[in-house]
């Protein structure tokens, strides 16, 4: 047996294993340790790989949607609106007038409520257990206007190629516009709960820092791309639908610090609150779907579309051999790329940092491995 | 911002006969590349001062029964334009350089497709395991023509 | 389960014994429903929901049910979203390393017998009973809070209604 010295330590490795209350979903990371010092983190996933891109090459395009319903459930308008986008862009449909805001509105909402997630999952981690539930009360308010709309809270099957298969009942306007007005002063209540705090600056500012360079090279998008500095929105770089239509700002950070993540999203939460107050007040009568046969087939042709999704870029590429069913559907999500550069950023930083760093990325696991 | 006219000129002048331009269904910016040259290409957008392409969207491997294409996503992010890359490689025992070396966030892309359609890529610092359990032993599952020991294929309904 | 098992053996020597055995069973069984904590342990859509119903509109305390982070402190795991050949050891792990009496609820399509990826898929466990004993299950995809609350209540009565002698002869897998 060796003679213990003082001061000599050895490299151990620690499994944070699939199943975690950090970990925000079933992801393996292999920690080698130093002590409390990170050397080398290595994530290890599959273990939600459900072989949705191969069960789609069995389905209509209609039924393809519900299931990449559970491709990224926490955002599932998201889902929805790109594999549309995509499709007709392929078949070059229009969607009518009011089909495309209502679109718009379900978009924001659910990444405000995919935001509201992100603050109580990323405030429960810190340790902080209050504003995990005054979220998740917005949250029910939302989940109460799709809930009113499609029939679900979780999981809509609403958007469908050439337009929604449903329109808002009359409820659905005056509690829209009730959450819209008193939203901002919520999020002013989230902020001062945690935005001056000590303990919560001590514990995110400097720490897990993921700068411009890495995240440039690793292909990150959305709030970790802007928290790094740059400002990158595809709703206006590669626009879509009908965002050139309403004046928003594109909150960005500067140094890349889990600090600036959260702040990059609640400034988001405040924006995107003020693109659904625009898009209520422009809110035209009209069709809910464009004139289609009722079974799509469109032409041969190959496309990749591209929204901003709350977690970043989420794309989709579809190859149509003229059938009814896709030949090949391919789904990228934000949090892939997010995943990938945890290895470059890891190395050197604190475990319980690492903790705190991973739940700023905000990485949803069905993203990753589909 | 380079228009779509400029960059196909540009790319045909650095490799006259590997690359040539496609034509797809929606109109997009879209080339047809020489397998061979994957690696020197991907260099020279992304390092050429009038491209600039360097933020990789998606790589997706596509199953033609003949032979497996293998699709590249690219864009600029200082000029907002963007690329489409095609390429084939053979079906089976097919290999291909790998660009991880040029961008590094191809690495998990072009592991996924190593594991599910069986392409070796030359010089990947890390094919191993990713998605399928660590005990699996049925070849590449995204294949068109694959079947498994639990593999329960949905019933054709009428119409 | 130490001396709680003999007390069974000794009540039946004694005139009257069985009904004090009779009413000690009714009392610890309503203690034990009352206080079920259960494991943190959520894969897919359906751990939203779970999360949902533990906070704010839809409390899991007012049960007395509490999340714990770790299965040797639960006795209950929700399975909550889809199970794939390559989690299913994990979980048969994290099922064993539960503290007998232990409940398993399959909340969700998928944790019942596969959900929606039950044709066409290469990689998903069609059930999670072919490797844990479940207890309730749970339809919907995902099920409502309000659904999740009934599986709940509904296996707090089923342990209302379990015997004293089954824990002696260690009965529940």
């Amino acid at each position: 047996m060796r003679e213990p010295q003082a001061g000599y330590t050895e490299e151990f490795e620690v499994n944070m294993g699939p199943q975690h209350p950090s970990t925000h979903g079933v992801l393996r990371l292999l920690l080698r340790m130093d002590g409390e010092i990170i050397k080398n983190a290595e994530p290890h996933v599959g273990y939600l790989h459900r072989a949705i891109e191969k069960i789609c090459e069995n389905r209509t395009y209609p039924q393809c949607i519900p299931l990449l319903d559970r491709f990224e459930y926490v955002t599932s308008m998201s889902t929805e609106e790109v594999f549309c986008l995509a499709a007709e862009r392929i078949a070059a449909i229009e969607v009518p007038e009011r089909a495309e805001y209502l679109r718009v509105i379900m978009l924001e909402l659910n990444r405000i409520a995919s935001h509201l997630i992100f603050l109580g999952t990323f405030s429960l981690d810190l340790g902080a257990i209050t504003p995990f539930l005054y979220c998740i009360r917005e949250r029910e308010t939302i989940m109460d206007l799709f809930e009113m709309t499609c029939g679900q809270r979780l999981t809509y099957n609403y958007i469908r190629v050439g337009g929604v298969s449903q329109d808002i009942p009359e409820q659905f306007l005056p509690l829209a516009r009730k959450f819209v007005d008193t939203f901002q002063a919520r999020v002013d209540d989230y902020e001062a709960l945690l935005t001056e705090n000590p303990i919560f600056l001590a514990r995110t500012k400097n720490v897990g820092i993921v700068n411009k360079q890495v995240c440039l090279d690793y292909g990150a998008s959305g709030p970790v791309l802007r928290a790094a500095g740059v400002e990158w929105d595809l709703r206006r770089d590669d626009p879509y639908s009908i965002y050139d239509r309403f004046k928003f700002d594109i909150p960005t950070g500067t140094v890349g610090d889990v600090w600036d993540r959260y702040m990059v999203r609640v400034r988001e939460l405040r924006q995107s609150n003020e693109i659904v107050r625009q898009a209520l007040d422009q809110l035209p009568t009209g069709d809910i779907k464009a004139k289609m046969k009722p079974l799509f087939k469109p032409p041969v042709g190959e496309v990749y579309a591209r929204i901003e999704n709350s977690r970043g870029e989420m794309g989709c590429h579809i190859i149509s051999d003229g059938s009814t069913k896709p030949y090949r559907l391919k789904l990228r999500g934000g949090s892939f790329c997010h995943t990938q550069l945890i290895p470059e950023v890891a190395p050197g930083i604190m475990i319980a940092d690492l903790v705190a760093m991973f739940a700023s990325l905000d990485v949803i696991l069905p993203e990753v491995d589909r | 911002m380079a228009d779509s006219g400029t960059i196909i000129r540009l790319l045909v002048e650095k490799f006259p006969t590997q690359v040539e331009a496609i034509e797809l269904n929606p109109k997009q910016t879209a080339v047809q590349i020489d397998p061979k040259i994957v690696a020197a290409f991907f260099e020279f957008i992304a390092t050429h001062p009038d491209l600039k392409m360097a933020y990789l969207s998606s790589i997706s491997g596509v199953d033609m029964t003949t032979n497996i294409d293998i699709v590249y996503f690219i864009s600029s992010i200082e000029y907002k334009h963007k690329l489409t890359v095609r390429t084939k490689v053979d079906r089976l025992g097919g290999r291909i350089d790998t660009i991880s070396t040029v961008i590094k966030a191809a690495n998990w892309f072009e592991r996924e497709i190593w594991e599910l359609f069986g392409i070796e890529f030359v010089g990947h610092p890390n094919l191993t395991q990713f998605l399928l359990p660590d005990d699996w032993d049925e070849e590449h599952p995204m294949l068109r023509d694959w079947t498994g020991r639990n593999f329960v294929k949905m019933p054709e309904m009428g119409g | 389960m130490g001396i709680i098992s003999k007390v069974p053996i000794i009540a039946e020597k004694i005139p009257g014994g069985a009904i004090v055995a009779t009413s000690l069973e009714k009392v610890l069984n309503i203690t034990r429903a009352s206080s079920l904590w259960y494991l943190l342990f959520g894969t897919a859509c359906c751990a939203i929901e779970m999360m949902c119903t533990g906070a704010s509109r839809y409390d899991f305390d007012r049960f007395g049910m509490f999340f714990r982070a770790s299965p040797r402190q639960a006795d209950l795991m929700f399975v909550a979203g889809t199970i794939t050949y390559k989690m299913a050891p994990r979980v048969k792990r994290l099922y064993e390393q539960m503290a007998e009496p232990r409940y398993v609820i399959a909340m969700g399509g998928c944790a019942c017998n596969g959900g929606p990826f039950y044709y066409d898929s290469y990689a998903v466990l069609k059930g999670v009973d072919l490797i844990i004993p479940v207890d309730v299950y749970l339809p919907g995809c995902p099920p409502r809070p309000e659904s999740l609350m009934e599986a709940c209540i509904k296996l707090q009565e089923k342990i209302k209604h379990e015997k004293l002698q089954d824990w002696s002869s260690d009965k529940r897998g």
